[in-house]
């Protein structure tokens, strides 16, 4: 079964002050959990915004639902799109939680009261209370339940977790797995949680300086990227197939591979017994590829 | 439902096929029964915490091969499987695991007459402490 895209980028383009972030060339599937990963100004938060409009792009084409975005009509589109920004809405901290809920109700036809009463409770937001006066976290609480009482088909969510406590996380996983369960809904979610993107992704989207490193489905990068401690020297094993790098230890080598299947039939070849093989944290994977990015190497494997 | 699935992270059998492996051996054992509704591709992929990718392609190969079926709209269910198909399954399991007995033995270079032995000695051992539990 092949999927279909929910956002497509195609040769997207936005200069920032500091920054040019793309060309872009994205493609999104449908139904799935993508996460996006990269350091401090990578191009996350402008990926986002220009998904919903509120930065435009210098030039190339952005599609959602298959539907290309143009910023004078696209209410509709956006109605069926659920977004929590990096930052709460300023704007809106003169207001309640329900004055909130009632305004942004108005534009979703799909609202759903009952999902936002029952995730307010659930939550313990206090519903009368000016938002100026609720603590980070609560705030970030009601800007997810308020992104999602819409039931809209894709959410983009700008590190939602940021300020949650852990039980609050945990009650945002629940919620997400929840609103995943029809198969179809997609979300994209930009986020600095090792332990988020393996409990949510499908795909991860690792950007670096306004490019894109790789995109790649979550399982098939955790299988390929590995740890093998074997005895030697690093300098026998610097032209292994499949190495990233080969790390001197204490006692022998620790062999970093982003071809884990390519090193290990080499090792058997050459009767070299691996000692020990390990899998790879995300932050480890992200700083590996950040470094053969910049030494020109390949990253595709 | 909770599908007793283990996963070891730092094995270098690739997720998917770990998976596969599992669920084969559960409804080949008998441990899943015909009819029995699978969970949904989301769901299983929270539960085992990799990607709905991987859960899609274990249940695309295991229908392939005659062990699940899936009802549009409905669900993945656990196929009904021959008596025979589970018959030569459990025979093949033993075999692999004596298999590896084998090769533990000639990697010590134990002789053959001793290997025997040493196996008569564990089936008479085992067989009588089962008997001993079941009286």
């Amino acid at each position: 079964m092949k999927e279909s895209n929910v956002i497509l980028f195609q040769d997207v383009v936005k200069t920032r002050e500091n920054i040019q972030v793309g060309p872009l060339n994205i493609q999104i599937p449908q139904g799935c959990v993508t996460a996006i990963v990269g350091t401090n100004g990578s191009g996350k938060t402008t990926l986002l915004s220009m998904c919903m409009g509120f930065v435009h792009p210098d030039r190339g084409v952005i599609s959602i639902f298959q539907e290309q975005i143009q910023s004078d009509r696209d209410a509709a589109l956006k109605a069926r799109i659920g977004f929590v920004g990096e930052h709460p809405n300023s704007d809106d901290n003169d207001w309640t939680a329900d004055q909130l809920a009632a305004f942004t109700a108005q534009w979703y036809p799909k609202w759903d009261w009952q999902f936002y009463q029952h995730h307010v409770t659930k939550y313990g937001i206090p519903p009368k209370k000016k938002l100026h006066k609720l603590s980070k976290g609560m705030r970030r609480k009601l800007d997810l339940i308020i992104a999602m009482s819409p039931q809209p088909e894709l959410l983009l969510l700008d590190e939602p977790s940021s300020g949650l406590d852990p039980l609050a996380w945990r009650m945002m996983i629940d919620d997400m797995h929840t609103y995943l369960q029809d198969g179809k809904r997609s979300v994209v979610i930009a986020t600095h949680s090792i332990e988020e993107v393996k409990r949510l992704a499908d795909y991860i989207l690792f950007m670096y300086k306004g490019q894109v490193l790789q995109m790649v489905e979550k399982d098939a990068m955790f299988d390929a990227w590995k740890e093998f401690f074997i005895d030697g020297k690093a300098d026998d094993y610097d032209r292994v197939p499949g190495l990233v790098k080969a790390i001197q230890e204490r006692y022998g080598v620790r062999l970093i591979s982003n071809n884990a299947e390519k090193l290990e039939a080499f090792l058997q070849k050459n009767e070299i017994p691996a000692l020990q093989t390990k899998s790879m944290e995300l932050d480890d994977i992200l700083a590996y590829l950040i470094e053969l990015n910049d030494e020109g190497r390949n990253i595709q494997r | 439902m909770f599908m007793p699935i283990q996963i070891n992270e730092n094995s270098s059998e690739p997720l998917y096929a770990q998976i596969k492996h599992q669920l084969r051996a559960l409804i080949l054992s008998g441990h899943l029964e015909g009819g029995m509704l699978l969970p949904s591709i989301r769901e299983f992929a929270n539960q085992l915490q990799c990607s709905v990718i991987t859960v899609r392609r274990v249940y695309q190969d295991l229908e392939n091969d005659g062990l699940l079926r899936t009802k549009q709209g409905t669900g993945t269910f656990v196929a009904h499987v021959h008596v025979e198909e589970r018959d030569r399954y459990r025979r093949h399991a033993v075999e692999r695991a004596l298999e590896e007995a084998v090769d533990a033995a000639i990697r010590v270079n134990i002789s053959r007459g001793e290997l025997e032995q040493l196996l008569q000695d564990v089936i008479h051992r085992k067989w009588n402490a089962e008997q001993a539990k079941s009286e």
